[in-house]
């Protein structure tokens, strides 16, 4: 079966943004999670510190440019059935709307993978991807053009596996000038 | 380039590609130094702690902090946006990987 | 003594306490344990220092473990949940593309150095659960029952993942042999 995104697609338009926060209530429940939402500010800001002399970080800075947001939840649990249809749907169900269509539902097993796009008449201006097996849920949310072509073929370009669980490095505190009285 | 033409070509292959080798030499005796003085952090963590001791300390002055917060903000921005892209790769990845017969 | 026996006398001193038997289990399960690391994380740093975590543990737990056979077993256990687990949870960074990493030895004389590479860099590209599968297949020789022991996971989920992986390898490997 030939790969469903093999033309990319380039058209603009604006996609919609979903409401992952209903995931969160998983967070309790998971034995680790994890948050990213990146508006349209922070993905212009990151993007100004991407390399353009790595092949993989241009190709990266040429995907988000245009885009309005990029929302990402990850979660790890202990034991299988912490979360339920009942918590996918409540993501399902956004993806119904005007614009919103299912592209791919393919599962074996406890592998389980869906794909949304937004798009008005032949233009693509969002995606949503919902991925899980037994002990872990995904759900990304990309507001925008996007191209999927070169989105898919970015796996494993950075070295950076699906990371749950860590956390970034704390912002630096400023250091205590000797010289003067504390504010 | 060998011709990998036959399934055994190519898993033979995969075998040579992937066999077992060593470790670094002394290997062995860094495991029981480790057992003897029990070293309770992995390497990345006391890499980032030296790392951001060393930060702390070169920043002299609240303009050289200030330039200083900005690239960590930016790295750190620069990483969750990294961190996104490659979820959603890997997703794609795996929604392929299911879909391929 | 065979080799059978020397390995027995190993394990039996090494529960007993005696540090030079632990450390010769170590030499003899060192390869295993630090290639199916090095071959998931594709980093010659992080793959020793999870191989030692990996001893280290095994040390802690060496008597719970029954025999030789069952040393080995759990050392190869443990050490696939730990890279499945490390390559979960480790601390987002910056790394170096995969294009761009160091090549990992010195290939073989008798083999395509670039096919070599090409076939671990494109290995450590699967998704996880599928690229530990092929590390257990074709690393460690172990039959998909093995590997299903190994990492709990359905016998049907392994052989239709192996499939899969492997059609994925092909598929990628001729791309890559197109683009040259």
């Amino acid at each position: 079966m030939k790969w469903l995104f093999a033309v990319a697609l380039t058209a603009l338009a604006s996609g919609q943004q979903l409401d992952l926060g209903l995931l969160d209530r998983l967070a309790s429940r998971a034995k680790s999670s994890v948050n990213v939402t990146l508006d349209e500010d922070k993905l212009k800001f990151a993007s100004g510190f991407l390399s353009g002399d790595d092949v993989n970080q241009a190709a990266a800075k040429n995907i988000v440019s245009g885009l309005k947001a990029i929302n990402v939840r990850v979660f790890e649990f202990d034991s299988p059935g912490q979360f339920t249809k009942a918590d996918l749907d409540a993501i399902r169900s956004q993806v119904k709307g005007p614009g919103w269509s299912k592209m791919v539902e393919a599962k074996d097993g406890d592998e389980m993978a869906e794909i949304y796009m937004f798009s008005k008449g032949k233009e693509v201006g969002g995606l949503t991807i919902i991925a899980s097996e037994k002990k872990e849920l995904s759900v990304v949310n990309i507001v925008g053009p996007i191209d999927l072509k070169t989105l898919g073929s970015l796996g494993g370009k950075f070295g950076i596996p699906k990371d749950v669980g860590s956390t970034l490095p704390k912002p630096l505190s400023p250091p205590k000038s000797p010289d003067k009285k504390d504010d | 380039m060998s011709n990998v033409e036959t399934p055994n070509d190519f898993e033979n292959e995969l075998r040579r590609a992937l066999r077992r080798q060593e470790p670094p030499s002394g290997f062995t005796d860094r495991v029981m130094a480790r057992i003897s003085n029990r070293r309770p952090q992995p390497i990345w963590h006391r890499q980032w702690l030296a790392a951001a001791a060393a930060a702390c300390i070169a920043v002299i002055g609240s303009g050289a902090w200030e330039q200083h917060r900005r690239q960590v903000e930016g790295e750190r921005a620069k990483q969750e946006l990294i961190y996104a892209l490659t979820v959603a790769s890997e997703s794609l990845q795996t929604t392929k990987h299911i879909l391929t017969r | 003594m065979t080799e059978a026996a020397q390995g027995q006398d190993a394990f039996t001193k090494a529960v007993a306490g005696d540090r030079a038997a632990f450390a010769e289990l170590v030499r003899k399960h060192q390869a295993m344990v630090f290639s199916i690391a090095l071959h998931s994380l594709r980093d010659r740093a992080l793959a020793e220092e999870l191989a030692q975590e990996v001893f280290l543990d095994f040390f802690n737990h060496l008597r719970d473990l029954q025999s030789p056979a069952h040393a080995e077993f759990w050392l190869r256990k443990v050490t696939t949940r730990r890279c499945i687990d490390y390559v979960r949870r480790r601390r987002r960074q910056i790394s170096i593309a995969l294009d761009d990493a160091p090549e990992l030895s010195s290939p073989p004389v008798d083999a395509d150095p670039f096919l070599v590479e090409t076939l671990r860099k494109l290995t450590a590209s699967l998704p996880e659960r599928a690229r530990m599968v092929v590390l257990l297949r074709y690393q460690e020789d172990l039959a998909p029952a093995e590997i299903a022991e190994t990492m709990e996971i359905p016998l049907n989920s392994v052989k239709s993942c192996l499939h899969r992986a492997l059609a994925m390898l092909r598929e990628k490997l001729e791309r890559s042999q197109v683009r040259r």
